[in-house]
């Protein structure tokens, strides 16, 4: 790799740190981090990291903060863990090991193995489950402009309480609302929850469809948001109760809950 | 202090282990709150971004991985994404609003301490002190203090041009420092001091 090259990747990732990137730059990226193995997207993010930790005059955390986040933690179930990451380093000399080991073993399953045993080669194994939808949760968080908001209820009697969060990437033009508890249970054939969009530079009357959903259990939920329409920059997230459905409009008799960006 | 014999928990995070999650809490919040008051300058700020890094740091604990950073980094990494996220956020206000009350406030009364540091830390310190003054006084800028290249060169009366060189370079030194300690032969071409 060339000096230009590294000090191209070098650019490219500053400025991730400071902002996305465009789609021309994502490739760009993309090409040289290929041409490079040793250099990868978290390589300056990492390195950021270690400076905050090496810097000096450390704050204590107030109490009301510490106490706040232990409340976080989840009170009867485990989190859904993201896919481990693997990073794999071979030297030359092991690479040409498992190269012939692998030649060697596919000369085996296409060649004599099988005629001398009579029997087929093995099916290619199952592919592995679908990751759940608290697993896709999981990585949408690691996108780089994911904001997570706090969820909080509206002035409707219907929902007094709620904890959850609503994840948003305005890159990817989805996101997550997490409900752990304070939303009931609804029956689908008489009411269903809608999720509503109201984003800066559009009236405020015609909020954007956010969705239609279910709390099917009582217990941690997870919907998707995907919401047909654009949304440029989301001003507020608010969930109604509203017919089986859906509505167009909606007439905002029960707003429940709402997640306001700072 | 240094702690380097300190058992990782995001492992134990990352299968729901939730005494390893608040233990997480005390072993992390001061770093990630030092992170968080030192950019954002505001308490309630501060608050909200401990709290998101928190949350995304239990959800995301399985992708730590220790051949990489050791864990204090990775917590570092994740809480300065979330914190430099809520910065844009309330900058955005900032210029949307013409009020002069949401002028940045001061840090508040803490307690300053010296708390514990991950076994990269006392590393990282010393290759710090061998960068010239000015791209140390840059790169604290820009990522402890979380301005932007634009910010720190009006700050420093530096051209942006040579702004981003020094982050650029300083990054670039603290990460070969950082592969140098899990055995990366790239310490071997000494570019530290370039």
């Amino acid at each position: 790799m060339s000096a230009d090259d590294i000090e191209n990747l070098e650019n490219l990732l500053l400025l991730k740190l400071e902002r996305s990137l465009t789609s021309e730059e994502e490739t760009q990226l993309k090409q040289l981090l290929e041409r490079n193995p040793t250099w990868d997207e978290l390589s300056f993010e990492l390195a950021a990291g270690a400076v905050l930790e090496a810097a000096p005059g450390q704050v204590a955390i107030p109490e009301h903060v510490r106490a706040k986040l232990l409340k976080l933690v989840p009170a009867d179930q485990a989190i859904t863990p993201a896919p481990r990451a693997t990073v794999v380093r071979f030297s030359r000399r092991a690479l040409a090991g498992w190269t012939a080991a692998a030649a060697a073993s596919v000369a085996a399953a296409v060649g004599w193995w099988p005629r001398l045993t009579g029997q087929l080669v093995p099916k290619k194994p199952p592919d592995p489950p679908a990751p759940t939808i608290a697993e896709r949760r999981a990585l949408f968080l690691l996108e780089k402009d994911v904001r997570v908001l706090k969820l909080a209820v509206a002035a409707d009697p219907l929902v007094t309480q709620v904890d959850g969060d609503l994840a948003w990437s305005s890159e990817k033009q989805s996101g997550y609302m997490r409900f752990a508890s304070g939303v009931p249970v609804n029956a689908p054939t008489k009411n269903q929850y809608q999720l509503w969009i109201f984003d800066r530079g559009r009236d405020d009357r015609y909020p954007v469809d956010g969705g239609v959903f279910d709390i099917a259990a009582a217990g941690e939920q997870i919907i998707e948001i995907t919401p047909k329409v654009r949304v440029h920059e989301p001003t507020l997230f608010a969930v109604t109760l509203e017919p089986p459905g859906g509505v167009v409009v909606s007439s905002r008799e029960h707003i429940l809950v709402v997640a306001k960006p700072a | 202090m240094t702690t380097s014999d300190e058992a990782p928990l995001l492992p134990r995070v990352s299968s729901g282990d939730r005494a390893a999650m608040q233990a997480c809490v005390d072993r992390y919040g001061s770093l990630v709150w030092t992170i968080a008051i030192r950019i954002l300058r505001n308490e309630s700020d501060a608050d909200d971004a401990t709290q998101d890094t928190f949350l995304a740091l239990w959800q995301s604990a399985a992708r730590f991985d220790p051949s990489r950073s050791n864990e204090r980094t990775f917590v570092a990494m994740i809480a300065r994404r979330r914190v430099v996220d809520k910065k844009r956020s309330a900058d955005r206000q900032r210029r949307e609003a013409s009020s002069s009350e949401l002028e940045l406030s001061k840090v508040p009364n803490a307690a300053y301490e010296e708390l514990e540091r991950g076994p990269d830390a006392q590393r990282v310190v010393d290759a710090l002190a061998t960068l010239p003054a000015d791209r140390r006084n840059v790169l604290h800028l820009s990522v402890v203090n979380g301005l932007t290249h634009g910010e720190i060169a009006q700050e420093t009366g530096l051209a942006l041009g040579t702004v981003k060189s020094h982050v650029r370079r300083g990054l670039a030194a603290v990460r070969e420092l950082l592969l140098g300690n899990r055995g990366s032969q790239e310490t071997k071409e000494g570019r530290l001091s370039r």
